[in-house]
């Protein structure tokens, strides 16, 4: 059969075109700047949980698309607000926010759930310090690509405008993932060798600014964005405290890598390249797909870089959010960079080095007396770290550590206090506004010592401490029993200090065995507020910090009734805690107040 | 040069979820509510790890020997993670001084010690007080650096006996996770354990 001209040309111009639009780039192939809206555009949709926690964080979003956005209570989250915002970039849900805030620099990450999930491929949104929005996809590479390895993260960087419209995708960066430094080869480089450490592109200001913020998900790695409903928001809030620690931690590391390596150049030297210790090239403009400056390759030249690459390995186990020691104190770095240079690396002082920084960042050893440690080691080369760490030897140092505040005590004299005659009725002298209640969200590390100390601030008092002369009366212990004495002295204290308005931190009773205090009986703090007499007989009343709800913490029924047979002070919590202990609070000691 | 580093800061954040992440499917709870979870971590790079190793309190001026209390539940031991954080007692001992810390901070200042294979002993004075404290440790696994811990007070002629693990040895167990919200909840019930016994015995 024959074709006629005309169709053929038209077959042909059809398969041209199914041709051409099937070859599409990857995001990090894009290299042509002037195209400014994003053609692979994915199936996206914003839907922002506005919970109370977070509501200034997407304010920047809801001013730049306040016409936008349709909002509506979400029926599965406890009054909470579901604001979608649709665009023509698709499918996106946003529950989760991490915030990276540096100084000047304060960055939003939001998790994005995407509709059309790739195992491989995650997004976050970032709102930086200017209020731009950027979309990121970071793709994990499993297969290697161009000059990437296998298992490379590829992170591609696309800015949302007014209209939300995808700019060009750019600023990519490709990077072996934490413990896969796969040797490879650089092509078209001047040096070559081997590439322990990876990849990095440094994003060209005139191509989407500065990269500020960080990413998260919550998932179970990539590609598992929004799966994450079992386990609730404190263990994803771990994975980002834990990510967000990592990421400080790191760059500190890295800063100081490149300080190190790539800084300035020493009076005498030449150009960037002649690295201040020889043992480094770092190469721009291997590939520039994006912008001016491209990728730089970090190349290691022998096994001491291997060396610092290993504290990687050390800073995966810090936490907090202290500014990063590294970076900060160069002293520690020259000291370091030092003492390596005239030792072997094999020597016992590689393995001390990231003890001695993550001991002084985290604030276990004073500099000083990790400089003495290094010394020690260097003297008596035979002694590793491991056996200082876990056996007592000559090397020794002082110091004392932070003790309770001592002196401020209360030394009014009070009368005793007969409590069969004379018990008084004075209400709280806490009003129940300022009530300090169990807030776990708000006071991560506080327990319910601190929450009593708290509950005392708020009226301008503080705790004395448990041993200062005088100043605590322990009138019950599970060994012992009543302490009639101590018994008789702390009820005068209590009723001189009610009387005052001073509330009293005590200790109770309310289960078998205890937390580890000194007396061995108290299992929890609670406030004395007040005393008083019903029918049930004469009683303190007691703020429980047990609950974050005042009615129940500072419950009118929070009531200890004082045994006069039995010498005890018990009664019970209105709290859930309170409520579900295996006995009533006993009173165990009686702290007395001072102001602060 | 800063926009690398910046740079450097972003991909950092990234790259441990792949390595580090664990599904929360895999956690086993025993008791899930909007206020209150109690679960197994397993998850070595887990912050409780760092939270149940952090010894900030600590001597800064010396190499300190630092223990975490340590349970046993359903026969297999666990580190403890509870809701109220004064239930978790951390001992970090010096040359010169003890620190004790589970709902309030104590020092103990060494006066004599005595250290012998896997015994150790300790006596000296709380604070700056005449309270003599005496502490007992008795190494019962050597390779897991687990021991029993006796206090003698001699104030209250009270003596307490706790089951404690070295910090540095923490990774090699799970934590039992006592997550707690909005109010403070009952602690994990643990299997009981007769440490006078035990310490007697080894």
């Amino acid at each position: 059969m024959k074709i006629p001209k005309q169709k053929l040309k038209n077959i042909l111009l059809l398969v041209t075109v199914f041709f051409a639009i099937s070859c599409s780039k990857d995001a990090y192939e894009e290299t042509n700047n002037s195209q400014r809206h994003y053609k692979q555009k994915p199936n996206l949709k914003l839907n922002f949980l506005s919970t109370k926690e977070n509501p200034q964080s997407l304010e920047p979003i809801f001013r730049q698309y306040a016409k936008k956005i349709k909002r509506e209570q979400n029926p599965n989250a406890r009054g909470e607000i579901l604001s979608t915002l649709e665009g023509d970039f698709g499918v996106v849900k946003l529950d989760r926010v991490l915030e990276v805030n540096e100084g000047t620099y304060k960055t939003e990450s939001f998790e994005v759930d995407e509709a059309i999930k790739d195992p491989n491929i995650y997004y976050n949104l970032i709102i930086d310090k200017n209020e731009n929005i950027w979309l990121y996809k970071i793709e994990k590479l499993t297969q290697a690509k161009n000059n990437y390895p296998a298992n490379s993260e590829l992170v591609t960087r696309m800015e949302l405008d007014v209209n939300l419209n995808m700019s060009t995708p750019c600023d990519t960066i490709v990077y072996p993932p934490f413990g896969y430094y796969t040797p490879e080869t650089i092509p078209n480089s001047g040096s070559g060798g081997a590439i322990p450490g990876g990849w990095f592109n440094n994003p060209s200001p005139g191509t989407g600014g500065i990269i500020t913020g960080g990413f998260f998900n919550s998932g179970s790695g990539i590609g598992s964005s929004g799966s994450s409903s079992i386990g609730g928001s404190g263990s994803s809030s771990g994975v980002v405290e834990l990510v967000t620690a990592i990421g400080e931690a790191f760059v500190g590391a890295w800063n100081w890598l490149i300080e190190l390596f790539t800084g300035e150049p020493e009076p005498g030297e030449n150009k960037p390249c002649d690295c201040k210790n020889k043992r480094i090239v770092v190469i721009d403009d291997v590939v520039s797909p994006c912008g001016d400056l491209g990728y730089i390759a970090i190349i290691a030249q022998d096994d001491y870089v291997d060396k610092i690459l290993n504290f990687q390995n050390y800073f995966t186990v810090l936490h907090n959010n202290d500014n990063v020691f590294l970076y900060e104190n160069h002293a520690i770095v020259d000291y370091i960079d030092n003492s390596i240079a005239q030792h072997p690396t094999n020597s016992e002082l590689h393995n001390l080095f990231p003890e001695i920084i993550s001991g002084v960042r985290l604030n276990k050893m004073t500099w000083s007396f990790g400089i003495s440690l290094i010394n020690y080691i260097i003297q008596n080369p035979a002694i590793t770290f491991n056996y200082l760490m876990n056996n007592k030897t000559s090397f020794n140092n002082y110091g004392e550590i932070d003790n309770y505040n001592t002196g401020n005590y209360d030394n009014t004299i009070y009368p005793d206090f007969n409590a069969l005659q004379n018990w008084s009725n004075i209400p709280s002298v806490i009003p129940i506004n300022k009530f300090v209640g169990w807030n776990v969200r708000a006071h991560p590390t506080w327990q319910c010592m601190q929450y009593s100390k708290e509950q005392l601030k708020v009226v301008g008092y503080q705790i004395s401490s448990y041993y200062s002369t005088g100043q605590t009366f322990q009138i019950y212990t599970t060994q012992n029993g009543v302490n009639t004495s101590q018994l008789s002295q702390g009820l005068s204290y209590l009723k001189s200090a009610l009387s005052r308005g001073i509330p009293v931190i005590v200790g109770v009773d309310d289960a078998p065995g205890h937390t580890g205090n000194l007396d061995n009986t108290t299992d929890h703090f609670i406030v004395i507020v007040g005393m008083g007499h019903n029918t049930n007989g004469n009683y303190f009343q007691f703020y429980d910090n047990a609950s974050s709800n005042a009615s129940q913490g500072a419950s009118p029924l929070n009531l200890l009734y004082y045994n006069s047979t039995t010498g005890k002070i018990s009664g019970s919590s209105q709290t859930s805690y309170g409520q579900g202990q295996p006995y009533p609070y006993i009173l165990t000691m009686i702290r007395k107040s001072k102001l602060l | 040069m800063k926009k690398i580093n910046q740079t450097f800061k972003s991909l950092f954040l990234i790259l441990p979820l792949f390595i580090f992440g664990q599904s929360k499917s895999d956690t086993i709870y025993l008791k899930n509510t909007k206020d209150n979870k109690i679960y197994f971590e397993n998850n070595k790079y887990s912050k409780f790890y760092n939270e149940i190793n952090d010894f900030t309190f600590a001597d800064k001026n010396e190499i300190c020997l630092n223990w975490v209390s340590f349970q046993k539940y359903k026969n297999k031991y666990y580190l403890y993670m509870p809701c109220d954080k004064g239930n978790l007692n951390k001992v970090s001992i010096s040359n010169s001084q003890i620190s004790i810390n589970a709902m309030e901070l104590y020092n103990f200042k060494i006066k004599n010690f005595k250290i012998s294979n896997n015994y150790y002993k300790y006596t000296g004075f709380i604070d700056d007080t005449n309270v003599k404290m005496k502490l007992e440790i008795k190494i019962i696994d050597e390779i897991n650096q687990i021991a029993v811990f006796k206090y003698t007070n001699y104030k209250s002629k009270s003596i307490d006996y706790r089951l404690m693990i070295k910090s540095n040895n923490i990774n090699s167990f799970e934590i039992i996770i006592n997550e707690c919200f909005n109010e403070k909840v009952k602690e994990v019930e643990f299997d009981i354990l007769d440490l006078e016994k035990t310490f007697r015995e080894f």
